[in-house]
């Protein structure tokens, strides 16, 4: 289903902007996602948000994916500055085009970055991409955990 | 082993002489001529589209475009620029400028540029004016990013063309239609079981399908980049760029 916001379509896979319609000589898909091939970064098969890297097959399939929720879903990733593990929450294409909630992802980030307690994720990076994707580094803890985290995620 | 096309093992040679880094290397020689006029002939639609944003009309544009690169090959005035000239893109855009607030009265007339005749074709000029049209509404760029807009889809359907043009010749057209949509990304996007069903083959084969043509498309898309940079410059960083500029167009 197309995804509308202000009559602008969107792309499926990375929520860019498109052209209304394509046209002989012209490409009639994303730009963003043609771009984003030649990268090198994809060459690991692996998907980068910023210095987050998140497992992913070549394929496309998300290897370590430990939740998804109504704004969006979460992974394991590995901070490669540091070589840890970490859970990164990003954003859904659907959400990401919506400044909204755009916004209430910021708030949540905020609201949680306050919260310091051993039985509660704390958030510790709140990261924007282009064109539209943001997402928030929570510290790791037990897969476990991140199941109730997630649910949690859907009733916010 | 297979030939590829508009490469070397083709027994063409067309690709390597085709580079902005043979300009740079040896800008004042016929090799250099003959490579700068094919980067124009590839590249002339960026142009079109900023001379469009800049008020003229589609004849207009037209006219300004093609006096430029015969006014760019006759006058030679690339050899007189800096060597470490960058990008070709910048150079083009940087030059075109100049012409148009110099040169355009002066070479009016001009529309051949010695042995280099530059002649729009009803649909590249089609295409062309598709290109200027394509930005979505959604993105508000000034005339330069709307160039370098231009600029990235060029670049990206020149490599498209190119794997469509080897999977076409080796058969497997059907198998390019088919995959395409997850190339391409977009709207109304089929599922990998939709797909699989459609060619009759398992999912297995259709993500190892895939996963060849996404290299492919890779591997041309970055050999176009490569032919329009300088010899420092570097293809990632020049893809980070075009994509920073479909960024910049999103968040004003």
């Amino acid at each position: 289903m197309p995804l509308a916001d202000e009559e602008v379509l969107r792309c499926e896979q990375c929520g860019a902007p498109l052209a209304s319609a394509g046209a002989p000589g012209t490409i009639s898909g994303c730009l963003n996602c043609l771009l984003l091939v030649g990268l090198n970064e994809t060459e690991s098969t692996n998907r980068c948000f910023q210095h987050y890297e998140v497992s992913v097959s070549s394929d496309g399939v998300t290897l370590w994916e430990l939740g998804r929720g109504a704004m969006g879903t979460t992974y394991h990733a590995i901070d490669t500055n540091l070589g840890s593990p970490v859970a990164l929450k990003v954003i859904g294409v659907r959400c990401s085009t919506d400044p909204g909630a755009r916004e209430r992802f910021r708030r949540e980030a905020q609201a949680a970055a306050q919260l310091r307690h051993p039985n509660v994720a704390t958030v510790f990076h709140f990261g924007e991409l282009p064109p539209a994707t943001v997402f928030t580094q929570w510290s790791w803890s037990k897969a476990k955990r991140w199941k109730r985290v997630c649910v949690a995620m859907d009733h916010y | 082993m297979k030939g590829i096309p508009g490469t070397l093992q083709e027994g063409g040679a067309t690709f390597a002489t085709t580079h902005w880094s043979v300009v740079e290397a040896c800008a004042d020689d016929e090799t250099a001529d003959s490579a700068l006029a094919r980067l124009c002939q590839d590249y002339w639609p960026p142009l079109y589209t900023f001379a469009r944003r800049r008020g003229n009309n589609s004849a207009d544009a037209q006219d300004l475009v093609q006096g430029f690169f015969a006014y760019l090959l006759q006058s030679k005035a690339y050899a007189q620029t800096d060597r470490r000239k960058g990008k070709f893109r910048s150079f083009l855009l940087a030059s075109f400028k100049n012409y148009m607030t110099d040169a355009w009265d002066k070479t009016r007339a001009i529309k051949r540029g010695g042995d280099h005749e530059f002649v729009l074709l009803d649909d590249e000029v089609e295409a062309a004016e598709a290109l200027y049209r394509r930005v979505p509404p959604a993105m508000k760029l000034d005339d330069e990013q709307q160039y370098e807009h231009a600029w990235a889809a060029a670049l990206a359907a020149s490599a498209l063309q190119r794997t469509q043009y080897e999977f076409d010749s080796s058969a497997k057209a059907r198998l390019f239609h088919a995959l395409k949509p997850f190339l391409t990304g977009g709207i109304g996007l089929p599922s990998h079981e939709e797909v699989a069903r459609r060619l009759d083959i398992s999912i297995d084969t259709l993500r190892s399908h895939l996963s060849r043509l996404r290299a492919r498309y890779r591997e041309l898309l970055r050999e176009e980049v490569a032919r329009t940079i300088g010899m420092a410059e570097d293809v990632d960083d020049e893809l980070r760029h075009l994509r920073r500029i479909l960024a910049a167009g999103h968040y004003c």
